[in-house]
């Protein structure tokens, strides 16, 4: 089981950001997506999350294929590009209200992942007094906080320091040891080596190779 | 109950916290509808014998919703006159609907889409709430206008008096009988401003924000000069309205049209958004 995108293509507005796209993630595996700006590294992530439709082939699911057999897949955490939150609210309230849409977890999870964020359950700042890293930990802390069956972080690391990033290698081992299908990109390619257990390279528009990260190039 | 968290989403962060809008919405109406007492103070001392009883609400509200008569283009020497008030008005409340939807689906509504698992959900929210948000901004800019003219003495009813006719220059050989009251005219406003709202949102997922919001406004500002049928925003001026008029535009043919119009415009919204492509970039 995993995501299985088949000959995929996207064009938006006649330009071709993905062409014939076909890679498969595993579950309970580390993806990493490496590739130019530009390159297709988000296409890629928004076909997958269900944001985009592909205007050519198909995306497998769990053996459910996107578009037309679900909207959306069934259990998804997403980090892409920036993260986005409500300004006027706390860090706590913003997972909270993320958190109710499903009520999957209660506020002992938010709390939790919070902390392991690294950022304070009851800080009373809102969220447009956060730093860029705190939001971006912020966003993290969204992705995983259902543990979803499929985690799609596009730049993660983004604004982290040494610590932040740290707290995030460790979460997503966590993730995977629990089976999560995991894809990430990171403009660092030896942090992106390091978190990864795979190595996918993308160039305009098309993933032309996966390989192992430990035998993958160093640059 | 997925649709209600969606609703109770928009009705937090699209309405409670948009308070400042009708706040503000009512204190330009407010001002707007204190112009109208200028003109009665300057009328009291011109003209006594049009203000032999003691003005409406229903006189200030006229002042902007009047908007303009049919202008006949074919005779000599008659000049076009922009409705600026009811221009503006129009302006405004569509614009205060413009941004939200779009905004909040390139931020934290993506989350809440993703998660939802539901375009439907969403699409549906969006368009419960561009009725809500206009209908609060409308009735705050009623409000305005009807406090402005209590403030200043007006009687609280919603007829309006013998001389605004003249005033607003559309008095015409074929007044309708008084009283004219304007309740059914201020719906016919509102059912056609929730219409119009919708289109621009649905239009909003073509083209750029700006220009589905242009393209609303020149569609409506087109009925001004044009008095066509399908030019709806006819049914929205009381300068031509059957109240006032006889034979005029009927409200409730425009509450229908309005009906008709909103109809359409979320079902082929829908049917967009169903296979829209969410980039953060808002188009």
């Amino acid at each position: 089981m995993g995501v299985q995108l088949k000959h995929v293509s996207k064009s938006i507005h006649g330009v071709a950001v993905l062409t014939d796209v076909n890679v498969t993630f595993h579950a309970g595996e580390i993806t990493g997506l490496r590739g130019i700006n530009g390159s297709g590294k988000t296409m890629i992530m928004r076909c997958v999350a269900g944001l985009i439709r592909p205007t050519k082939g198909e995306i497998e699911i769990d053996g459910k294929v996107l578009w037309r057999d679900i909207a959306f897949p069934q259990d998804v955490g997403l980090l892409i590009e920036n993260p986005a939150f409500l300004p006027y609210q706390t860090g706590a309230q913003n997972l909270q209200m993320l958190a109710d849409i499903k009520a999957k977890v209660g506020k002992a999870r938010v709390a939790e992942v919070l902390g392991q964020v690294g950022l304070v359950p009851d800080d009373k700042r809102k969220y447009h007094q956060f730093s860029l890293g705190m939001k971006q930990r912020l966003g993290i802390a969204a992705a995983v906080m259902e543990h979803p069956r499929l985690l799609i972080l596009d730049e993660p690391t983004n604004a982290l320091d040494t610590e932040g990033i740290q707290r995030l290698q460790n979460l997503l081992a966590c993730e995977k040891a629990n089976g999560s299908i995991i894809l990430l990109s990171c403009h660092d390619y030896q942090l992106l080596k390091t978190l990864s257990d795979v190595i996918c390279q993308v160039e305009r528009g098309s993933v032309v190779g996966c390989e192992p990260s430990e035998s993958a190039p160093d640059a | 109950m997925m649709f209600y968290k969606f609703l109770r989403f928009d009705f937090k962060n699209g309405i409670l916290h948009q308070w400042k809008t009708f706040a503000c919405t009512g204190v330009l109406f407010f001002l707007g509808a204190a112009l109208h007492c200028l003109t009665l103070r300057v009328l009291s001392i011109t003209r006594p014998e049009y203000l032999q009883t003691p003005p409406t609400v229903g006189d200030y509200m006229i002042t902007v919703f009047a908007g303009v008569r049919a202008h006949a283009a074919q005779e000599m020497g008659s000049s076009f006159e922009m409705p600026f008030l009811w221009l503006f008005y129009l302006c405004w409340i569509l614009f205060t609907v413009l941004r939200y939807p779009l905004e909040e689906l390139a931020g934290v509504g993506k989350h809440l889409l993703v998660l939802s698992r539901s375009r439907t959900h969403w699409w549906c929210s969006k368009c419960i709430w561009v009725c809500a948000s206009t209908t609060f901004t409308f009735a705050a800019a009623l409000l305005g206008m009807a406090l402005c003219g209590v403030c200043f003495g007006a009687r609280p009813s919603l007829q309006v008096s013998g001389y605004i006719p003249t005033l607003l220059n559309f008095t015409s050989e074929h007044m309708a009988p008084e009283p004219w009251d304007i309740s059914l005219l201020l719906l016919a406003n509102l059912a056609l401003l929730i219409a119009a709202g919708l289109v621009q949102l649905t239009l909003s997922l073509y083209i750029k924000q700006l220009y589905s919001y242009l393209f609303v406004v020149g569609y409506l500002l087109a009925g001004t000069y044009l008095p066509n049928k399908p030019l709806l925003s006819s049914y929205m001026m009381g300068a031509r309205s059957s109240i006032f008029l006889q034979p005029g535009n009927d409200p409730l043919v425009g509450i229908a049209a309005a009906l008709w119009l909103g109809c359409i415009s979320v079902a082929i919204g829908w049917y967009r958004f169903s296979y829209y492509d969410i980039l953060d970039v808002l188009n």
